[in-house]
């Protein structure tokens, strides 16, 4: 099931040519980041949105951090558990 | 050498890659969430017998088991763009022939052609994590069917002496540009291969199509005059259309979408210097009837208000109050650098400063940021589907707005 939810959250990420994240916290947990399965950047006005899909192994995670404000939003998840 | 590069399932198979869980399964990836038809789907689902332009309902009741995704356009656009920027490290001669299909025309590099095919295969299956299929040919139409034939992650190259064989292993209606309504037609004459038509002549084709006859008699014989083109054509007019998400039934609701069309064809005119002379709308019913009508100003303009309200007139006159299905607002009889947004018969006097002031916000902070309050009564709002004349640059480029 795919949940889009766009809530404001904490990651912690490694500054390179892009931003990576790490690991980022979903109700209170850390969560760690196993793999980035894709990354892809979107333009909002002169904003540009670095875009993550990741898992922690078991579930999937869009993440998107704006170069702007400088803050992370998860915007979705799938736990692979049916439609 | 022509090169044509065309991806396979591309949105089902860049969502497949995004989303380990969907890797293996059968997917349909859908224009948005509401009611909508199926744009494309991965091999999975196609082997279930899910087809493109199928409807949610249709899609699930061919494969029970398939998982809908609603299409990521941002995701898809920057792919695609991505991809263009490397093809023209090739060579500048690359034609962007959709969102996910490209011609490249290496004659003047010195880049072997397979080579430049398995740099391409590479470089998409590295960066992306999915695949394309490139044909190789003497000229475009050879190239795009050899892309065909080995799909998916396919390689095929037709030597100029192997050009004739090569066609004739098509039926008529797989040949790129014939179709199956024309095929059927030669059918009923008798025609059945490529060779029945060349026999059939290049002079009776001609009689029968005029100066496409010629071009279809050259088709036949793997022959195909259209070059690469690496430059943008001329744009001849600038439109948008939309689905609704639900049937419009009040003039009042139609409205609002009037006006939303309207400015997103007046902001593409603006952003890129078009005034135009002709709005055309085109109004589509719940039995996929379409009625459409347009009407020329005596003025040329860029300005939503104008492009508004002659839509407006033209509804009135042509909705005949049966359910809308889709709406369209096109801009035509197009100047290019000019960009006109008042004129003496406007009250306001001050529409360009207004543009200008709407322009500069949604640049800074993105599309619709400001707009029309009417606008917000509109169920969808923005562009939200990829039509086949979307191009990474220019003025076909148009900038999508997420669910």
């Amino acid at each position: 099931m795919i949940l889009n939810l766009h809530e404001r959250v904490r990651v912690g990420a490694v500054f390179e040519a892009t931003p990576r994240p790490v690991w980022f916290s979903l109700h209170g947990e850390k969560v760690t980041v196993k793999d980035i399965c894709y990354r892809w950047k979107e333009r909002a006005g002169n904003d540009i949105i670095h875009k993550y899909t990741v898992t922690d192994g078991f579930n999937v995670f869009e993440l998107s951090f704006s170069s702007l404000d400088a803050c992370w939003y998860l915007e979705g998840m799938d736990e692979g558990n049916g439609r | 050498m022509i090169l044509c590069m065309d991806m396979d399932a591309f949105f089902a198979s860049v969502e497949q890659s995004a989303n380990p869980h969907l890797r293996g399964k059968p997917i349909a990836v859908i224009g948005a969430k509401e009611r909508t038809v199926v744009v494309t789907s991965s091999y999975e689902a196609r082997a279930c017998g899910v087809k493109t332009g199928m409807s949610k309902y249709e899609a699930m009741k061919a494969c029970p088991h398939v998982t809908m995704v609603t299409a990521s356009t941002g995701k898809y656009t920057y792919i695609s763009t991505e991809i263009n920027k490397y093809l023209r490290t090739i060579t500048p001669e690359v034609e962007v022939y959709s969102i996910d299909e490209a011609f490249l025309d290496i004659s003047k590099t010195e880049i072997n052609p397979v080579d430049a095919a398995y740099m391409i295969k590479s470089y998409v299956k590295k960066t992306f994590n999915i695949t394309c299929s490139v044909g190789i040919g003497p000229n475009k139409l050879i190239a795009k069917m050899a892309s065909g034939v080995n799909k998916p992650d396919g390689f095929y190259m037709v030597e100029p002496d192997e050009v004739i064989d090569f066609i004739d292993s098509f039926e008529l209606g797989d040949i790129w540009g014939i179709g199956r309504r024309l095929a059927k037609r030669f059918r009923e004459l008798g025609i059945f291969t490529p060779k029945d038509l060349r026999d059939f002549g290049q002079e009776r084709l001609e009689e029968m199509f005029g100066i496409y006859g010629t071009r279809l008699y050259k088709m036949v014989c793997g022959q195909y005059a259209d070059g690469v083109v690496s430059e943008e054509p001329p744009v001849k007019s600038i439109g948008h259309s939309m689905t609704m998400p639900v049937f419009l039934n009040k003039r009042e609701e139609a409205l609002n979408y009037l006006l939303q069309l309207s400015e997103m064809v007046s902001a593409r005119a603006r952003k890129n210097g078009f005034a135009g002379k002709t709005v055309h709308l085109t109004i589509r019913d719940t039995q996929m009837g379409n009625i459409g009508k347009r009407k020329t100003f005596g003025f040329f303009t860029s300005a939503t208000h104008h492009i508004y309200e002659e839509a407006v007139n033209i509804f009135d006159e042509i909705w005949d109050e049966t359910p809308v299905r889709l709406l369209g607002v096109t801009l035509g009889n197009l100047v290019s650098e000019y960009v006109a947004l008042t004129n003496i018969m406007d009250n306001f006097q001050k529409y360009p400063q207004l543009y200008d002031a709407i322009d500069k916000i949604n640049s800074k902070f993105g599309k619709n940021t400001v707009s029309y309050a009417s606008v917000l009564n509109c169920k969808r709002i923005g562009a939200k589907t990829i039509s086949p004349a979307w191009r990474p640059e220019g003025t076909r480029n148009v900038e999508f707005t997420p669910d």
